[in-house]
Formats: structure tokens, C-alpha cells, sequence
């Protein structure tokens, strides 16, 4: 994590409206780029994991999104969105599952700041797009990974 | 009939979240979000009946009517999703399907929220079965 991230950030919502969010804290991605955590985005991922029951567990392994963030197994644009929307995929372990995971730090880029928007469980060894014809553009791919572990 | 919760966030990620009522189903495992038939859409389901129970929407601001027609045209398709019907609480809507509660989601998030409707139709209530017509003609509107 950064040090001394500022305390709140200003970003533009669709109607072009400023809307201002406390930053938790931010993370430096796999290329040195700063990645805004806010409290906006951190009470939606809480909210969404509780919604969604089966994917509660996730709830415990909110500390390891830097580390998705940080050190991905891959990294892809999302294909519908492939000038604002960078999606970073980690396996990881959950120990509480006793298994492993695929799980997915969507991160929105706004006027050149990237912000974390959702953190989530993705289906085995497939990213999303990984059907399409035109697959999804890769931003980055772990030395130790193949595209093929995730369906491209 | 399962209950459906939707959470947005700006610019344009949207979830729909299905429950059941009585809370019986939430201790099942999850495959994980995965591609479904409709672009950008992506499907979680119970691991062991494959039934669909949260769906997600990355940019619904901009695929909106891709979503809504794809829903709409190809929702039957789906492994265990076929012709279900959903109520809606926190929108007041009982025995709908999913293309008509995504509908209200978009008429709900973008368009009211984000003051995005003409004035006149700011007040306008719009019937049920009416929001993907009111919805597309927007989308059709909206086309520079």
C-alpha cells in the first residue's frame, strides 16, 4: 500500500456531477500505477459479497485485493469497455474454502485515476470475454502464466 | 417466487442479486461469475443445480440495450433460467422477468437518479410491462 494516500478524492459521475470520495487507501499495480481504494468502493464490495450468500466467505479476504491488485496472475481489458476498464485476476487460496479461487478486482478508470470498483469470485480458468471471437486485449500476463490457464 | 435485489454503482456497474425468500439456498457453493449468452453480462449459479442467482453488469450504461434485448431474445436459453419470474421489493414489482426488472433498473439508476429524463416525464409512472418499451426508446432516442 502507498503511504499518505490524500483524504478525499473528487471524480465526475455520468452526468458530469463532482462527487467526492474518502480514499481508504491505495495500492501501486503490477506497473506502478496508483489505484484509488475509497470508501464508496469498499461498502459496495461489502455489500454486494453479503447480498450475494454463496460468495460471502469472500467477506474475510478483502486485505488481499492489494495483492490482486499488486501481483495478478493476468490482466485484461474488459472487452465491452475496452477504454476505461481494466479487470486484475488472481488464484488464490482461500483457507476457510480449502480451495482454490479465480477472483476479479475491477478497477474503472475516471479522467485518468484508476478507482476499484468490485472484487469478486470468477468461474474457474475463464476471464471474462474469453468466448468472443475478438478476445479480450491483455494488459499484462504473469511470467509463470499461460493465456491458455484462462480460456484465451 | 425468489425476490431480486439490485445494487449500482457509477458509472454503470450493476448487479442483480436473486434470493429466496425463506434464506434456504445461501449456504450453496457458487461457480463464479461466467459469461452468459448476453454481452456483458455475466452469470454466478449454485454450483450443484447450475440455477442462476446473481447476474452482473459492468457497464450498463453504455450496453444497456444490448443487455435488455439480449435478456429479452435469449434469457430462455440460459441453463435453468427459463421464463422465470421475479419479484422486485424494493421497486415495488411483483411477477416480472428479468428483462423487465433490468429495465427498471436502468429507468431507476441512470435515468431518475442521474436526471437524465425529459422534465415532462420525470413524474410519469411507468407501468411494469412498460418499462423495456419506455427503456429501448430511449436507447433509439439517444442515437446521434
Amino acid at each position: 500500500m502507498g503511504q499518505d494516500p490524500p483524504v478525499f478524492i473528487t471524480i465526475i459521475d455520468n452526468t458530469g456531477r463532482e462527487k467526492r470520495q474518502r480514499v481508504e487507501y491505495t495500492v501501486a499495480d503490477i506497473h506502478g500505477e496508483t489505484v484509488y481504494v475509497t470508501s464508496g468502493g469498499l461498502r459496495y464490495i461489502r455489500d454486494s459479497l453479503w447480498a450475494k450468500g454463496r460468495q460471502r466467505f469472500l467477506l474475510d479476504e478483502l486485505d488481499r485485493i492489494p495483492d490482486v491488485i499488486s501481483r495478478p496472475d493476468i490482466v485484461i481489458w474488459d472487452s465491452r469497455a475496452s477504454d476505461d476498464t481494466l479487470i486484475y485476476y488472481k488464484r488464490l487460496h482461500i483457507q476457510s474454502e480449502r480451495q482454490h479461487w479465480l477472483v476479479a478486482a475491477v478497477v474503472k478508470l475516471r479522467r485518468g485515476l484508476k478507482f476499484l470498483y468490485n472484487f469478486h469470485l470468477q468461474e474457474s480458468d475463464k476471464v471474462k470475454g474469453y468466448h468472443l471471437d475478438i478476445p479480450p486485449e491483455i494488459w499484462y500476463l504473469n511470467p509463470q502464466r499461460r493465456k491458455r490457464n484462462f480460456g484465451l | 417466487m425468489r425476490e431480486l435485489t439490485f445494487l449500482f454503482q457509477e458509472p454503470g456497474m450493476i448487479e442483480a442479486i436473486a434470493s429466496d425468500p425463506a434464506g434456504e439456498d445461501e449456504a450453496a457453493r457458487p461457480t463464479g461469475y461466467a459469461d452468459s449468452v448476453v454481452p456483458d453480462l455475466l452469470v454466478d449459479r449454485d454450483a450443484e443445480s447450475l440455477r442462476p442467482y446473481a447476474w452482473i453488469c459492468y457497464n450498463f450504461e453504455r450496453t444497456y440495450p444490448l443487455v435488455i434485448w439480449g435478456l429479452k431474445l435469449f434469457a430462455h436459453t440460459e441453463r435453468g433460467a427459463a421464463d422465470e419470474q421475479f419479484n422486485i421489493p424494493q421497486a415495488s414489482l411483483t411477477d416480472v422477468p428479468l428483462h423487465t426488472a433490468f429495465s427498471w433498473a436502468y429507468h431507476h439508476f441512470i435515468l431518475q437518479d442521474g436526471a437524465l429524463l425529459p422534465e415532462g416525464e420525470r413524474s410519469v409512472k411507468v407501468a411494469p410491462h412498460d418499462y423495456t418499451r419506455v427503456v429501448l426508446s430511449h436507447a433509439l432516442a439517444t442515437v446521434g
